[in-house]
């Protein structure tokens, strides 16, 4: 069950999102969202939408794949629908109405919008990011994107290092959870039933000696780390090199031309008032 | 020098020790030869795995030193050329693994030393080669045996270029077939890349296969001298703690019955040659 | 003296979806009552599943398990009481102490189980000095006891509900020579003291042979054999298959018979292969 969970998760494959820089896929990411937030016409959000579609063929991912991993938003998508569907105002007639219920045309327009937002959001950032990224080849790119910092002195490496050692040990520590709430299932813990009081303090005989583990764990790790003559980030040298490419700037060009097209479509007349 | 690693009158404790506690190493005097395979061998809470870590540095001596190939462990601005001299393989495989992908684990330590690019890929390759774990460079450390993630640790102990490596119990934590791996690969490395080899363990098999073996019991040195002498002194490694692989125990008590007069001063090491000497005396 | 019996038992990770993995198929077998059985096999042929369905940690995606002669899971939703009366020791189970005692951590299974006053402290007890834990050290905390000491306190913590049937994955992993044996041999006291079943997960054969009376073999999610010792460690290439060794003086009779000498290969240990060959000797002279 605890394996099960997609959104976040990477993908392997060779699409040209997969292949892009990271720190360009990182950057366009920031650009994608806050470009979302300026959308204010239907035709903006079509565009939006097509636009969030072409990301997905880019992906290679397949729509199984993505269904799946925007299932957890699925009731934020649905509240924002209903409270938007049902609580805007709007100075033109209402459509209907239902005891404190009133929906105007605009309530409906505007929940759709708003789901459609969220989604392409959701979407987006996790086709750029993390599905198409591996998670070292994101605290790469976060590091060298704020490398600059270590002019104040800043150990940017340092915490690049402490993002990718916590990631590294994800799969590990969960198994550790696994293992001890087995060990105390079998002398009689039950997490299943019982109040949230009593469910919260049956997580004590896990808690703990999940914590135990992991500062040892934490404890070996430095020293081998140590032992393998760290230093922090002063000095260091890669194995694997960050280069842009054409396609790169292609990508940035074109993210630029999607979001001055946006821009456009939100001038564009429509009947659609929002 | 032939003498890469050398404790003179180490004495060693641990803080928070109880008053009556002893030290951890007490006076523990070592030479290990530059191209040797010596195993340390003691129970737990001998002191072995302690005697390890003040070689390398990570643990400094309460009197008395330890030269890495001359070089002193109290002295700081040394500790990375020693460490890149004396590399490290601990018990625990998970907790020496880094990144995320087994090449760039491999790669951490030249990275860390500044070694350029296109060296550090070289070594990397070169490292999983040796350890036969180059198929599985782009995979996760989590979807690894125990004995692979092993060899992974030791591909990025390589990777430094050290001319000597201690393995810290390196095997107890790992199934039979695990254990196999890792003694083969330490075979290789002391046979064919010609490194000096520093075995600590509490299995009598595993430091069968040293050429030489120091005992060590509640911080001293009991015992030391080639594998077959030592396993002579069953009743004291007994007494110690330790019990002898059943091949050469089983040439030792029939030795003992006094029974086989054609057993007396023989002692065997492996299966094969207890069989070999039992084949003689059963004929 | 209880059996525990499993009949037709199989076990999916993930069933009916793409990434259904089978674990165990098909096993048919019963574990014999007041004995020591060991269960061996390779990595990745279903001993951990086939362990945690003893306890009903995992159901049976098919197939019944009987503990005696009752359905492990005819009640499912008492199933906390079946892991009273199986117990199970991890492997590395150091790793789950977390109470502020030593004597706390090993109430809390009895605790759960309903146990108090002095019933509870002489469950306590008892378990202790099953493992040989001094007295002195029931007040200390458990994580500043060394971890040999450590794993003690946990198999404790699991003796002290006092289940019919014990299963021990790899007691004693990590421990050494000396380590093994009393925590190996402590094993069989109280299995021999109490007339419990234990079910005993090793990888090392010659411990097999010197504390189990039977094995059960699994091989690729199914069960390969169950018998004697002797009927399995005859077949040499049911144990190399597992990825295991038959124990070191076995080699070197079998050795020997490969030389063609006269030999006894059915010896396990080597007090059975010294009187072998001494008596051998007496009778020659």
């Amino acid at each position: 069950m605890l394996k099960d969970i997609t959104l976040g998760q990477y993908f392997p494959g060779k699409s040209p999102l997969h292949t892009m820089d990271p720190r360009m896929k990182l950057l366009l990411t920031i650009f994608y969202i806050v470009i979302l937030f300026f959308a204010k016409s239907v035709y903006a959000f079509a565009w939006m939408l097509l636009s969030t579609f072409v990301l997905i063929l880019c992906s290679g991912l397949s729509f199984k794949l993505l269904i799946k991993g925007v299932k957890p938003i699925f009731f934020i998508l649905l509240f924002t629908g209903v409270i938007n569907l049902f609580f805007t105002k709007d100075t033109q007639d209402p459509l209907f109405s239902f005891w404190i219920f009133i929906v105007y045309p605009k309530g409906v327009y505007t929940a759709i919008f708003m789901i459609v937002r969220i989604l392409c959001l959701v979407l987006g950032s996790s086709l750029l990011l993390t599905y198409t990224t591996t998670p070292r080849a994101l605290t790469d790119a976060i590091e060298r994107l704020l490398s600059p910092l270590n002019l104040l002195n800043i150990p940017v490496y340092d915490f690049a290092m402490m993002m990718s050692l916590a990631l590294r040990f994800i799969p590990t520590l969960l198994e550790d959870t696994v293992k001890i709430m087995n060990a105390q299932k079998a002398r009689g813990a039950d997490f299943e039933s019982g109040s949230l009081i009593k469910r919260a303090k049956a997580l004590l005989p896990v808690l703990i000696p999940l914590l135990v583990t992991a500062f040892r764990r934490s404890n070996d790790l430095a020293v081998a780390m140590e032992c393998r003559c760290y230093m922090g980030g002063k000095g260091r040298t890669r194995m694997k090199q960050l280069r842009l490419h054409a396609s790169d700037l292609l990508a940035a060009l074109l993210f630029l031309a999607f979001g001055a097209a946006l821009f456009s479509c939100n001038y564009i007349p429509t009947g659609i008032r929002l | 020098m032939n003498v890469i690693l050398e404790a003179q009158n180490v004495v060693f404790a641990y803080e928070n020790e109880d008053v009556e506690a002893r030290n951890a190493v007490e006076n523990v005097s070592l030479s290990i030869e530059r191209g040797s395979f010596v195993a340390i061998l003691g129970q737990n809470g001998s002191g072995k795995s302690t005697l390890a870590k003040l070689f390398n540095g990570i643990l400094l001596p309460l009197e008395g030193k330890i030269l890495v190939d001359g070089m002193d462990t109290t002295h700081e601005d040394q500790l990375i050329n020693i460490r890149k001299r004396v590399g490290m393989v601990f018990q625990n495989p998970d907790n020496q693994l880094v990144a995320t992908v087994v090449e760039e684990d491999v790669a951490f330590a030249p990275e860390n030393l500044g070694v350029p690019t296109n060296e550090i890929r070289l070594r990397v390759d070169k490292a999983l080669d040796v350890v036969g774990m180059r198929e599985y460079a782009h995979h996760a450390p989590h979807q690894l045996s125990g004995g692979q993630k092993q060899r992974v640790a030791i591909a990025g102990i390589l990777a430094m270029g050290p001319e000597c490596i201690i393995f810290d119990e390196s095997t107890a934590m790992l199934d039979p077939r695990g254990r196999e791996e890792i003694m083969e690969t330490i075979r290789h490395l002391n046979r064919v890349e010609q490194k000096t080899i520093v075995l600590i363990t509490h299995y009598m098999e595993e430091a069968a296969l040293a050429d030489r073996v120091v005992v060590i019991h509640d911080g001293t040195i009991r015992l030391d001298g080639k594998s077959e002498e030592v396993f002579r002194h069953q009743n004291e490694l007994y007494s110690i703690g330790l019990s002898l692989p059943q091949a050469t125990d089983l040439i030792a008590r029939l030795e003992e019955s006094g029974l086989y007069p054609e057993l007396q001063g023989k002692t065997a090491l492996t299966e094969e040659e207890a069989a070999v000497l039992l084949e003689s005396i059963l004929k | 003296m209880i059996s525990i019996t499993l009949e037709h038992v199989s076990y999916a990770y993930s069933p009916n979806t793409p990434l259904e993995k089978e674990a165990l198929r098909d096993v048919s077998v019963t574990i014999t009552g007041g004995k020591i059985t060991g269960l061996i096999g390779h990595t990745g042929s279903g001993k951990s599943t086939f362990a945690q369905m003893l306890n009903g940690l995992l159901r049976p995606t098919s197939g019944k398990i009987f503990l005696g002669n009752q359905d492990i899971w005819a009640e499912p939703k008492k199933i906390s009481q079946i892991r009273y009366r199986v117990g199970m020791v991890f492997q590395y189970p150091e790793h789950q102490l977390f109470e502020e005692t030593v004597y706390k951590d090993i109430a809390y299974g009895p605790i759960n189980m309903g146990k108090q006053g002095k019933e509870l402290d002489f469950l306590i007890r008892s378990a202790a000095e099953f493992v040989g834990l001094s007295e002195e050290l029931l007040d200390k905390s458990p994580f500043e006891l060394s971890g040999g000491q450590q794993r003690r306190v946990a198999i404790a913590g699991v003796l002290a509900m006092d289940p019919e049937v014990l299963v021990l994955d790899e007691p004693a992993a990590g421990l050494d020579p000396r380590g093994r044996d009393e925590i190996l041999g402590n094993i069989r006291t109280y299995q021999q003291t109490k007339s419990k079943t234990v079910i005993l997960i090793s990888h090392s054969m010659e411990d097999m042979a010197r504390y189990s009376d039977e094995l059960i073999v699994l091989k690729d999610s199914t069960l390969l054999l169950k018998g004697s010792l002797k009927e399995v460690f005859q077949q040499a290439d049911i144990i190399k298959d597992a990825g295991l060794r038959l124990p070191q003086v076995t080699r070197v009779m079998l050795a020997l018979k490969k030389k063609g000498l006269d030999v006894d290969t059915s010896v396990y240990t080597v007090e059975d292969a010294f009187k072998r060959l001494t008596d051998r000797r007496r009778s020659s002279c």
